[in-house]
C-alpha cells in the first residue's frame, strides 16, 4: 500500500516536472528581449551607414567638423559591445555561433575605425593644403611672378590642375602637375607651394583609398550577416518554443483528463461504497434535506415503511412516516435539526406493531435518520419483566414457607431438647434405681464368697466371683451411662478440692498396673518436678487418667506406655493473666488409629471400630466421658495417632479449675498480646479458633517446635491481629460463631497487605476445594495431625527464606 | 471523494507553483546595464559648423557628484596617501598642474604633459595616445601607475572601507558599497560635471556678436584661414581625431631626445603610420593650460602657435596674426559649472 502510494507520488511529481519543463521550453522566448536585440542590429546597420555617409560628407566638404562622425563611431562601438550577448533563449550552439560572428564583426569594426582615424588625419592635412594652395599661388603671382606672363599662366594652370585633381578620382593629372611645379621651380623659390602640392599629390590618393576602403568595408555586410543569422536562429527558437507550447498544452490536457478521471473514479467508488453499506445494513436509513424531504431511502426503510422506495423519495418525511413515528415526535426531529445533535427515541409502527428505535444524525445539509427494528428486544424485555414478577412472587411465597418451617424447626428443637433432658433425667434416675439392686447383688455375692471360703465350699467361689465381676462391670457400665446422662442433662457437678498431683498419679499408675501386666506392657512415668497441688475435681481427673491409661493398655500388646506430666504457664489472651496448666500425656505404641477413626474417637457409644468392642471390650463411653469431664474442668483432650504406630492422648487441665459452669469466654475486646518475644523463633503463627483448648493445643505444639504463637478466638480478632503483627502463618478454624472461617479467609485475601500470608485451614468439615478456592494455602482436618502441620509450616518457612534472599 | 479532492488540490498547487516559477524566471532575465560613461560629442552636434558651442552639462546624480568630488581630492587613492587626482588636475588652474610633465608619488616624473580634466568627457578618447575609451578606463591608469599614484584598487578599497564616513556614503548610493567600479563611477560622474560651456566664444557662436571684441573676431578669422580649424574643429576645437606632429618638417628630430612616449598612438596600435601621432588636444581653456604639447615643450601660447604654424600648417604667420589668434584663443576660457574659479 505504502509502495503504491510512493509510486503514485513519484508519477505525479514526474508528470508535473515534465509539464514544467515543457512550459519552460515553450515560453523561453522573451519578445521584449528579441525586440531589443533586433533593434540593436538595426541601429548598428543604420549607424554604420551614417558613418559611411559622414565619411563621404567630410571627404567632399559637406561636413565642417568630425564630431558627428566621432559620435557615430562611439555609438557603433557601444552597440557592438551590447551585441556581444545574444539573447539567452537561443540554445548554446546558436549563441556561440552568433558570438563568433559578433567577435568577427568587432574585429572588422576595429579595422574600420582605424581606417577612419587615418582618414580623419589625412583629410585634415589635405584640407589644409587645398585651402592654402590657392592663397599661396596668389601670393606667388603677386610677389614673384608678376613680371612673367608665361610663368603666371603656368602657376594658374597648376592651381587649376591641382584643384581639378583634388576633385577627380583620376590620377592622370599628377605628371602634369609635377611638370608644372618643376617649371615654376626653375624661375623662383616655390618651396612652400611645392611642399603643399606634394602633400596634396601624396595625400589625395591615400584619402581616396581610405574613403573607398571605409565605404566598401565588409563590416556593413557582416552586420547584415549577423542580422540574417540572428533572424534564422530566432525563427528556429520560436518554432521550437511553439512546438513545446503545443506539447505542454497536450500534456496539460492529458493531466487534466487524468485528474478528472481519478476524481470521478474516486467519487464513484465512494458513492458505491456508501450505497453498499447503506443497502446492506439491517437498519432502515432515510436521508433528508433541510426541508424534511426524503432524498434517499435504503431498501430496508422501504420494507419497514411498507412503501416503494421510488415512492418515498422526494416526499415529506412526516407525510410518509405514521404519526406515531413521525409527527408525534416532531419536536425531537426539530431539536436534532436545530441543535445539530443526535437524538434517539423509540416508537411503534401502528400497522405492523413493530417497535423501532429512531436515531437522527444531523448531516451537512439536512439530516440522516436510522430506524432500528427493536421488536425482538422489546418482546424479550416484556418476557423478562414477566419472569421477574413471577420470580418475585415465588420468592415471597418461599420465604413465607421457610419462616414457617423455621418456626416449626425451632419448636421441634425445643421439644427435642426437652425430650433429651427428660431422657437423661430418666436415665439418671433409672441408673440410680438400677444401682441399688446391683449393689445388693455385688454385696451379697462378696458375702457369699467369704462365706463359701469359710465353710470350705471352694467349688462355689469361681462362680460367685463371676457374679461379683459381672455385677461390677454392670455397675461400671451403669456409672458411665449415669455420668454421661448427668453431663448431658447438665447435672454433673464438680467437687473442687486441692490435691497433690504426684500422689494422684502414683495411685492411678498402681491402679492400672494389673491391666498393664495383663497385656505384657511396660509403663513409664515422666513427671515434671514441683508440680505441686492442683485445685480441681480429683475424682474426675483420676477417672479421666484411668480411662486414657486403660485404653492405652487395652490397645497395646507388649508395648510401651508412657505417662508424662508437665506444667506450663500460659497468658490468657482474654484476661491477660497468667494461667498454669497441667499437661497429662499418655503415649502408647499400640495399634493406633486412622484419621477417620480419630474423628469419631470422642463420640459417645463409639469405639474406633465396631469390631473393637468385640475384640477389646469396654463400653465405648470412656473417651466420651473423659472429653466431657475435661471440658467441665476447663480443659480438653487431644489425640494424635498413627495407625499401627501408636496413639498419644493429651489431657490438659488448668491447675486451678473454676466451678463456674458458664464459660464466659466471649469478650468482644481482645487485649494486646504480651507474650515475650522468643528470640530465634522460626516465625509467628496466628492461631484462630473459637475453641480455647484447640488454641492451647496448637500453642503448645507449635511453641515446642520453635514458633511464636499468637491466638485469636474469632474472625474479627484474627483480622485485627493479623494487621497488627503481620504473622508468618495463620491457622484458621472454619466453624466459628459470628464470622466463619470462609469469611475470614476471604477478608484476608482481599486485604493486599495480608493476602500474602499463608493460611492453613483446620476444620472438621471436609471441603478442601472450597478452602483452596478461597485462597487457603493448605487444608487440614480435625483432629489435627501435628506432624502434617509441622511439615507444612516447614515448607512455607523454606519458601520464605528463599523469598527473603 | 476526500482523496480525490486532495489530489485535485495537489495538482492545482503544483501547477500554480510552476507557473509562478516560470514567470519569475522570465522576468529575471535582462541585459546587465553597462555602468560606463559614454564619451565623445553629444548627439546635439550637427557638424554644420566647424566649431559648435559646448552644450549645457547633463543633469547628474548630485550625491554621486559630491562623492566623486570628494574622491577626486582623496589622497588615499595613492599608495602613500600623498597624491589625489586634484594634485595634477587642479580645478582652479584649468584642470591641470602647470608642469611640463606630471609628478607622481615620491617625486616620480611622468612622461607626458598633464591634459586638463575639463571637458574630458567630451573627448573621443582619453590620454594623448587615446589608449582609454572611457573615463573609468582612464582612472585605472593614474591610480595604478607606479610613477603616478602607485596604488592598487584592493588597497584603495581597503583604505576607503576603513573610513565609516565613506562606507555610509557609498552604501547610500551603491548597493554593493565600496568597490573599485563604484569609486570609478563616482569620479567619472564628477568629471561629467567638469564641462565648460558658456565661454565668450560659445556665446558668440550662439549669436551674441558683442561677446567677442573686434580683434578676437579677427583672430577667429585668422584661425580659420590659417587652417588651424582643419584639425581643431568640433565643440572642443580638437579632441576628436589623431594627428601626426610634424606634417611639414620633422618636429621630433628638430626637438631631439625622442622618448617612447613620443611615439604616441603607435604605442597603442603598433601601426607604423601612427608613429608620432597624438590626439589633437582641445583648445578649450587653452589660455590656462600651459605648458603645451604632449611633451610640454611650449611654455607660451605664442610659442605653441608658431610651432603649430611651422610643423602642422607648413607656413609662417605675421606677429600681428599670431597675436590676433592668441586673442581669439583666450575667448575659449570658461569655468566648469559648480566649480569656482
Amino acid at each position: 500500500m505504502k509502495r503504491k502510494r510512493m509510486i503514485e507520488i513519484v508519477a505525479a511529481i514526474g508528470a508535473i516536472a515534465l509539464f514544467l519543463v515543457l512550459i519552460l521550453q515553450s515560453i523561453t522566448i522573451d519578445p521584449k528581449l528579441h525586440e531589443e536585440y533586433k533593434a540593436l542590429i538595426d541601429r548598428q546597420i543604420q549607424t554604420d551607414l551614417k558613418i559611411n555617409q559622414s565619411v563621404l560628407k567630410i571627404r567632399y566638404n559637406l561636413l565642417a567638423s568630425y564630431d558627428p562622425l566621432v559620435r557615430d563611431v562611439i555609438e557603433e562601438q557601444k552597440i557592438q559591445r551590447e551585441l556581444e550577448n545574444p539573447p539567452f533563449y537561443l540554445n548554446i550552439e546558436v549563441r556561440k555561433q552568433l558570438k563568433s560572428i559578433v567577435a568577427a564583426n568587432n574585429e572588422l569594426l576595429h579595422q574600420k575605425i582605424a581606417t577612419i582615424e587615418q582618414f580623419k588625419s589625412k583629410n585634415a592635412v589635405l584640407k589644409n593644403s587645398l585651402n592654402y594652395l590657392p592663397k599661396l599661388v596668389n601670393e606667388l603671382k603677386i610677389e614673384k611672378l608678376k613680371h612673367s606672363h608665361s610663368l603666371n599662366n603656368i602657376a594658374n594652370e597648376m592651381l587649376h590642375d591641382v584643384l581639378l585633381y583634388a576633385l577627380s578620382t583620376e590620377n592622370t593629372l599628377t605628371p602634369q602637375i609635377k611638370d608644372e611645379i618643376a617649371q615654376l621651380k626653375t624661375i623662383t623659390d616655390v618651396k612652400a607651394a611645392t611642399a603643399h602640392t606634394k602633400i596634396i599629390l601624396e595625400t589625395k590618393p591615400d584619402l581616396d583609398r581610405l574613403t573607398r576602403s571605409i565605404i566598401e568595408h565588409p563590416s556593413s555586410g557582416a552586420i547584415q550577416k549577423l542580422a540574417t543569422s540572428y533572424e534564422t536562429a530566432f525563427n528556429a527558437a520560436q518554432n521550437q518554443a511553439s512546438l513545446f507550447r503545443q506539447l505542454a498544452n497536450a500534456w496539460l490536457m492529458i493531466l487534466g483528463g487524468s485528474v478528472a478521471y481519478l476524481i470521478i473514479q474516486n467519487q464513484k467508488r465512494a458513492k458505491y461504497r456508501t450505497t453498499n453499506i447503506l443497502e446492506s445494513i439491517k437498519d432502515a436509513f432515510i436521508a433528508l434535506d433541510s426541508d424534511w424531504q426524503i432524498t434517499y431511502v435504503n431498501p430496508q426503510a422501504a420494507v419497514f415503511l411498507e412503501q416503494d422506495s421510488q415512492f418515498l423519495v422526494s416526499r415529506d418525511l412526516f407525510a410518509v412516516l405514521p404519526p406515531e413515528m413521525g409527527a408525534e415526535h416532531r419536536k425531537r426531529y426539530q431539536t436534532a435539526a436545530d441543535r445539530k445533535e443526535v437524538q434517539s427515541f423509540e416508537a411503534q409502527h401502528p400497522a405492523t406493531k413493530r417497535w423501532f428505535e429512531i436515531r437522527t444524525y444531523p448531516g451537512m445539509n439536512g439530516m440522516l435518520v436510522f430506524l432500528q427494528d427493536i421488536t425482538d428486544r422489546k418482546l424479550a424485555e416484556c418476557q423478562l419483566r414477566r419472569l421477574n414478577q413471577e420470580l418475585e412472587s415465588r420468592v415471597s411465597a418461599r420465604t413465607a414457607q421457610l419462616a414457617q418451617s423455621m418456626e416449626a424447626a425451632e419448636e421441634g428443637r425445643v421439644k427435642a431438647e426437652e425430650a433429651n433432658r427428660a431422657k437423661s433425667e430418666f436415665l439418671a434416675n433409672m441408673s440410680h434405681e438400677l444401682r441399688t439392686p446391683l449393689n445388693a447383688i455385688i454385696g451379697y455375692s462378696e458375702i457369699l464368697e467369704e462365706d463359701a471360703a469359710e465353710i470350705s465350699q471352694e467349688q462355689f467361689i469361681p462362680d460367685l466371683q463371676k457374679i461379683r465381676n459381672s455385677g461390677k462391670h454392670l455397675l461400671g457400665l451403669i456409672n458411665d451411662v449415669l455420668d454421661l446422662s448427668k453431663i448431658e442433662a447438665g447435672q454433673m457437678e464438680l467437687h473442687l478440692e486441692s490435691f497433690d498431683v504426684v500422689s494422684l498419679l502414683k495411685e492411678v499408675a498402681e491402679t492400672v498396673q494389673p491391666m498393664v501386666k495383663a497385656n505384657e506392657n511396660q509403663i513409664g512415668l515422666e513427671i515434671a518436678p514441683s508440680l505441686g497441688t492442683m485445685y480441681s475435681d480429683a475424682t474426675k481427673v483420676r477417672q479421666c487418667l484411668l480411662n486414657l491409661l486403660s485404653n492405652a493398655t487395652k490397645f497395646t500388646q507388649k508395648g510401651q506406655i508412657t505417662l508424662s506430666v508437665e506444667q506450663e504457664s500460659i497468658v490468657d489472651i482474654q484476661t491477660g493473666e497468667s494461667q498454669s496448666w497441667i499437661w497429662f500425656k499418655i503415649q502408647d505404641t499400640g495399634i493406633g488409629m486412622s484419621a477417620e477413626q480419630i474423628q469419631k474417637v470422642f463420640q459417645a457409644f463409639t469405639q474406633a471400630d465396631s469390631s473393637t468392642t468385640r475384640k477389646y471390650g469396654g463400653t465405648g463411653l470412656g473417651l466420651a466421658i473423659t472429653k466431657r469431664f475435661s471440658s467441665l474442668m476447663g480443659g480438653d483432650v487431644l489425640v494424635e495417632s498413627k495407625l499401627g504406630v501408636g496413639s498419644t492422648f493429651t489431657l490438659m487441665l488448668p491447675q486451678q479449675a473454676s466451678n463456674s459452669k458458664t464459660k464466659s469466654q466471649k469478650s468482644p475486646h481482645s487485649s494486646s498480646i504480651s507474650i515475650p518475644p522468643n528470640d530465634g523463633h522460626r516465625g509467628t503463627v496466628l492461631v484462630v479458633d473459637d475453641d480455647r483448648s484447640a488454641r492451647l493445643f496448637l500453642r503448645r505444639t507449635l511453641s515446642n517446635r520453635g514458633y511464636h504463637v499468637v491466638e485469636a478466638e474469632d474472625g474479627a480478632e484474627c483480622l485485627k491481629l493479623a494487621a497488627e503483627i503481620s504473622p508468618d502463618f495463620i491457622t484458621l478454624d472454619i466453624q466459628m460463631p459470628n464470622m466463619d472461617g470462609w469469611s475470614v479467609l476471604t477478608a484476608l485475601k482481599q486485604n493486599p497487605v495480608l493476602a500474602g500470608i499463608p493460611v492453613i485451614t483446620i476444620t472438621v468439615v471436609e471441603d478442601s476445594e472450597l478452602g483452596l478456592a478461597l485462597g487457603a494455602t493448605e487444608y487440614l482436618v480435625k483432629p489435627i495431625n501435628i506432624e502434617r502441620l509441622a511439615a507444612i509450616l516447614n515448607k512455607y518457612e523454606a519458601h520464605k527464606v528463599i523469598d527473603r534472599t | 471523494m476526500n482523496a480525490g479532492l486532495k489530489k485535485l488540490c495537489f495538482w492545482a498547487i503544483a501547477t500554480l507553483t510552476c507557473l509562478t516559477v516560470i514567470t519569475h524566471c522570465s522576468l529575471s532575465h535582462s541585459f546587465a546595464q553597462h555602468g560606463l560613461t559614454s564619451l565623445g560629442p553629444p548627439p546635439s552636434v550637427s557638424g554644420d559648423r566647424a566649431i559648435e558651442p559646448i552644450p549645457e552639462s547633463p543633469v547628474l546624480n548630485s550625491d554621486k557628484v559630491a562623492l566623486g568630488k570628494q574622491l577626486f581630492a582623496e589622497p588615499k587613492l595613492s599608495h602613500d596617501n600623498s597624491i589625489s587626482c586634484l594634485s595634477c588636475h587642479n580645478l582652479s588652474q584649468g584642470g591641470m598642474d602647470g608642469r611640463q610633465v606630471a609628478k607622481g608619488i615620491n617625486g616620480a616624473l611622468g612622461n607626458v604633459n598633464v591634459p586638463t580634466v575639463f571637458n574630458s568627457a567630451l573627448h573621443f578618447k582619453q590620454f594623448w595616445d587615446g589608449r582609454a575609451d572611457t573615463l573609468e578606463e582612464q582612472i585605472d591608469d593614474p591610480v595604478q601607475d607606479p610613477r603616478e599614484m602607485g596604488s592598487t584598487w584592493n588597497e584603495v578599497v581597503r583604505k576607503l572601507k576603513a573610513d565609516p564616513q565613506y562606507l555610509k556614503q557609498f552604501k547610500n548610493i551603491y548597493q554593493e558599497g565600496v568597490t573599485s567600479d563604484n569609486i570609478k563611477n563616482a569620479i567619472a560622474t564628477f568629471e561629467l560635471s567638469l564641462n565648460t560651456p558658456n565661454s565668450r566664444f560659445d556665446r558668440f557662436l550662439n549669436g551674441d556678436e558683442s561677446a567677442l571684441s573686434f580683434e578676437e573676431k579677427e583672430g577667429y578669422k585668422r584661425f580659420q584661414s590659417y587652417g588651424c580649424v582643419s584639425c581643431h574643429q568640433g565643440i572642443l576645437l580638437g579632441g576628436n581625431l589623431f594627428q601626426k606632429i610634424g606634417i611639414f618638417g620633422n618636429y621630433m628630430t628638430d626637438r631631439g631626445n625622442i622618448t617612447e612616449a613620443d611615439y604616441g598612438r603607435f604605442n597603442v596600435t603598433k601601426n607604423e603610420e601612427d608613429k608620432f601621432t597624438f590626439k589633437v588636444p582641445s583648445l578649450r581653456n587653452v589660455e590656462l593650460t600651459s605648458p603645451y604639447f604632449h611633451d610640454g615643450s611650449a611654455q607660451t601660447l605664442e610659442k605653441a602657435v608658431i610651432v603649430m604654424m611651422k610643423y602642422q600648417l607648413g607656413r609662417e604667420a605675421s606677429q600681428e596674426d599670431i597675436d590676433l589668434i592668441i586673442k581669439f584663443l583666450t575667448t575659449l576660457t570658461a569655468q566648469p559649472q559648480g566649480v569656482s574659479p
